[in-house]
């Protein structure tokens, strides 16, 4: 059981290491601190014409346009902030692989722990079930044994 | 109760199955909302397709027109170009091209290249705004071509329009705000 289990996770994990391991950009800057910069933002930013794909992972002309404007927002010293208002300023909110926290993506940010409250619930539910269910069971059992006595006792005064 | 609770997993295996059977229809257009909505149009300073004329977002007219995002290249755009050639004959809005990062041929640069098409096939356009780098195209959300957005007079972007401008697309999507925009 907890073998396979392991191997479902490694499974599900399998694509998220694939990403992260696809060639680092042509585009090459100066120093490696702004090399891995650059790199880790072609991963968070979305390819527009091809939309399952990161920057990163695309060969769109318009993606090779969006890398070249990175790097050289990175090589006029702007920061991450800057940049990411920069791409949706322009490409709106689904440039980002995260989207923001507001009210009509609360659903989105909400849903997870709201499922887990809601099998949490279950669970709980469920259990106490299952302890009036036991509980139910072992007073059958302690009425059982008082009516047998008392049957014995009925048999036996009539013998 | 527990009768029931068997059940469930194949219950929930239909209502998925349900879902993701009605998605395989629908056809995804790869329209991305746009950015610019009800923001003024950028600023720019690029030549003119036509001449070496610089020109800016001040050189368009002061009601509302349509801006074209078109190249040589782009095959979806000469789909359109039948219909933007009818607008313009019955002089329905002024339209203007944004010419996307052209690209040269043989001995011809892409000025060259584009002026070519235009004579040939004939212009829509009052002029071309030449973007060879995409520079305008980027500050505008463009990924693609065709594009075209309409613009109102105070220099407000109203409406995008990615993919071909059909006759069907300007009766649904156009024609309402542009009536609207010249009461």
């Amino acid at each position: 059981m907890t073998k396979s289990f392991f191997l479902f996770l490694v499974l599900f994990a399998l694509p998220h290491f694939l990403e992260s391991e696809e060639i680092a950009d042509v585009h090459s800057l100066e120093s490696m601190e702004d090399q891995n910069r650059f790199n880790s933002l072609l991963l968070i930013y979305r390819c527009p014409k091809c939309q399952s794909s990161s920057l990163s992972g695309s060969d769109a002309p318009i993606a090779k346009d969006l890398k070249g404007e990175i790097k050289r927002l990175i090589e006029e010293g702007k920061d991450d902030k800057e940049i990411d208002n920069f791409l949706r300023q322009r490409y709106g909110d689904y440039i980002s692989y995260k989207p923001p926290f507001r009210s009509n993506t609360l659903i989105l940010w909400l849903a997870p722990f709201l499922l887990l409250l809601g099998i949490l619930f279950m669970a709980i539910m469920w259990n106490i079930k299952k302890r009036d269910q036991e509980s139910d069971l072992e007073a059958e059992k302690v009425i059982e044994a008082i009516e047998r006595t008392r049957l014995k006792g009925i048999l036996e005064e009539e013998s | 109760m527990k009768q029931a609770i068997k059940y469930l997993p194949l219950l929930f295996f239909l209502i998925l199955t349900i879902t993701l059977f009605q998605f395989l229809d629908k056809k995804d257009d790869g329209q991305l909302p746009s950015a610019l909505l009800d923001k003024q149009f950028p600023s720019f300073y690029l030549p003119k397709l036509e001449s070496e004329e610089l020109v800016s977002q001040k050189d368009f007219i002061k009601s509302p027109y349509l801006l074209n995002v078109w190249a040589t290249w782009c095959i979806a755009c000469r789909v359109e170009h039948p219909f933007l050639m009818f607008l313009k004959e019955k002089s329905e809005i002024a339209i203007y091209g944004l010419n996307y990062k052209e690209i040269g041929k043989l001995e011809k640069d892409g000025k060259e290249v584009a002026m070519e098409l235009l004579k040939e096939i004939g212009s829509p356009y009052e002029f071309s705004v030449f973007d060879e780098e995409g520079k305008l195209a980027m500050d505008l959300g463009v990924y693609g071509a065709p594009e075209t957005f309409l613009v109102d007079k105070e220099g407000v972007i109203r409406i995008r329009h990615v993919g071909v401008l059909s006759p069907e697309v300007w009766k649904e999507k156009f024609e309402k705000v542009l009536r609207e925009l010249n009461d």
